[in-house]
């Protein structure tokens, strides 16, 4: 595989592994943030500056940067999840510009906005590859089970939800905690696919851009989600967009989704192993039966 | 030893207002466990405020109200959910984003024993206990005659079976005292006569304490063993149907002298 391809393949596997926190967040739970590019830059700069500064190794940084996005999601999430949605969206805003500012400022510990050098580009393809896997079996498990159905209902009626015995805030704040370990991963990968970091490479129009993936795909379908999270991270990537344009595609496809499929390219369509068992069991039987006939 | 005489639930002296409406004014309920009864009352009397106030939606202004002897005022409504009080909407709220089967699941699974953790990393005692629950619901669904409507989604279901489908949600989550907000309300009187025998089903069947809010005194009369009036926020009478028919406050309230 040239070099080029597998740096792409890396950086579409990053994107998708924030997908899938963007999708368990926005796409069930029905919670829009602007705050996820913040946990990327977390997890990234303790990835970074672990091994800069203190010399420790990707897999230990990557823990720091969880634990830390753990904490700072506990308060960001207390603060703001109890109040309404449109706040918590704002909210979600400022905590990542925060966190950029943050890195800027302390410029003697984090390179300011100069960033940090020298990380060694050590994240490998396949290694992606699992984490990948590993979050999207975990985002399946979540779907499927009463995390799903709960989710589902409060994005549906919080009130209703309360009423039939769930915990909203605690069950937000989960969420929430467990989309900002997605973000952070994803942020630690980043770090370490590419030799330096800065400020600026976690702008809120990254966490944009993980909206519409998960506006585009279906809020309701984990397939829809990661299949759009492909196209639009591959798409610009081999017909090299510029930056500049992208946010006009965006923009595009929101209102073009809005208006043609409301609900999103997959709707509430899944792919399922048994559907695709049936499909080449029908296929055998199809071929098998042309093979009499 | 089950007591079947004791009092389930207290409502004392509970008052709610909102601005300057006085929804609920200075009301009391004893409710006996294992009754069918029932709330009536001409519209903006205080039903629904009452069983918001039950079910935690609002906590009262004044006054305290006790399930099983232990005081839920100011307890969240999924607190009071997870002490064994469920309820219907006056206005249907099913959730839409979840078919027939997941919306009984949704509440009967709030029960499941299993974390957050648990669920994400897929261990086995997870899926376990999301077979046991998958059997629940289709008990509840068969019970309220939804079954065979599984995969549609709540919103395309006639509105009679929608009604139906929030019974089989509330009673999901295993209540002992089961809140009825006109369940019969927008339905033709064949189904409305369906319904009461599902209530009357699972009232025998499931061996729960029932209130529902009714302004069809018809209904009410023969299905409930106890009723209470409101008017104006207070309760202005209780006791038996054929009582509560001959009170004089009862007919001034109904015709309005
Ligand atoms: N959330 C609320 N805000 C303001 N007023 C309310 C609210 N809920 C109920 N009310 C008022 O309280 C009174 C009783 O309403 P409600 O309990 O719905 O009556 P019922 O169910 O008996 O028809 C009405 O005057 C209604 O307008
Ligand atoms: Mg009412």
């Amino acid at each position: 595989m040239s070099s080029y391809l597998t740096s792409v393949l890396i950086f579409t596997g990053i994107n998708l592994i924030a997908v899938l926190g963007m999708f368990l967040l926005m796409g069930l739970t029905g919670l829009l943030s602007f705050g996820q590019v913040g946990f990327m830059a977390i997890g990234a700069y303790a990835a970074a500056l672990g091994y800069t500064k203190f010399g420790l190794p990707f897999g230990i940084g990557l823990l720091i940067g969880i634990v830390i996005s753990l904490l700072v999601g506990l308060v960001i999430g207390t603060v703001t999840l109890k109040l309404k949605n449109d706040y918590f969206a704002l909210a979600t805003y400022g905590f990542s510009e925060v966190i950029k500012n943050v890195l800027i400022y302390f410029s003697s510990f984090t390179g300011g906005s100069m960033g940090v050098f020298g990380i060694p580009a050590s994240v490998t393809l396949p290694l992606v590859a699992v984490i990948f896997l590993v979050g999207l079996v975990i985002t399946r498990n979540f779907k499927v089970t009463k995390l799903g159905r709960n989710s589902l209902a409060i994005r549906n009626d919080e009130l209703a939800a309360q009423v039939m015995g769930i915990n909203v805030f605690k069950h937000k704040l989960s969420v929430f905690l467990l989309s900002a370990v997605f973000g952070s991963v994803a942020g630690s990968l980043l770090a370490f696919a590419t030799y330096y970091i800065e400020p600026n490479l976690f702008d809120w129009n990254r966490s944009i851009s993980l909206i519409v993936i998960v506006f585009f795909g279906g809020i309701n379908s984990l397939t829809g989600a990661v299949t759009a999270g492909l196209a639009l991270t591959l798409l610009p990537e081999v017909l090299h967009f510029g930056a500049e344009w992208r946010m006009v595609i965006y923009t595009f496809i929101i209102i073009v989704t809005m208006i043609f499929r409301p609900t999103g390219l997959f709707g509430r369509w899944e792919i399922s192993g048994r559907q695709m068992m049936d499909w080449f069991r029908n296929r055998g039987q199809r071929s098998a039966a042309r093979g009499r006939g | 030893m089950k007591n079947e005489q004791g009092t389930i639930l207290h409502v004392d002296n509970v008052t709610m207002r909102f601005g300057g409406v006085v929804a609920v004014n200075g009301a009391n309920i004893r409710l006996r466990r294992g009754r069918l009864a029932g709330i009536i009352g001409p519209n903006g009397a205080g039903k629904t405020t009452m069983f918001n106030l039950i079910s935690g939606v609002y906590t009262p202004v004044e006054g305290e109200i006790r399930f099983k002897d232990q005081a839920i005022t100011g307890k969240s409504p999924d607190e009071i959910t997870h002490l064994g009080i469920s309820r219907t909407f006056q206005n249907i709220r099913l959730f839409e984003g979840l078919n027939v089967y997941d919306n009984v699941k949704m509440a009967a699974s709030c029960r499941s024993e299993y974390s957050f953790l648990e669920a994400i990393l897929g261990l086995p005692k997870v899926w376990k206990l999301e077979r046991e629950v998958a059997s629940e619901v289709e008990y509840y669904l068969d019970l309220v005659g939804l079954s065979g409507y599984e995969k549609v989604w709540p919103e395309n279901l006639a509105y009679g079976l929608q009604r139906k489908l929030e019974i089989a949600r509330a009673l999901a989550s295993k209540p002992e005292l089961l809140l009825l907000d006109e369940p019969a309300a927008g339905l033709n009187p064949t189904e409305v006569q369906e319904l009461m025998e599902i209530i009357r089903h699972i009232h025998k069947e499931l061996d729960i304490t029932i209130l529902l809010i009714e302004h069809h005194m018809d209904m009410v009369m023969s299905i409930c063993e106890e009723l209470w009036v409101m008017n104006f926020g207070a309760v202005i009478a209780n006791g038996d149907p054929e009582s509560v028919q001959q009170d004089p406050e009862v007919l001034k309230a109904y015709l309005g002298s």
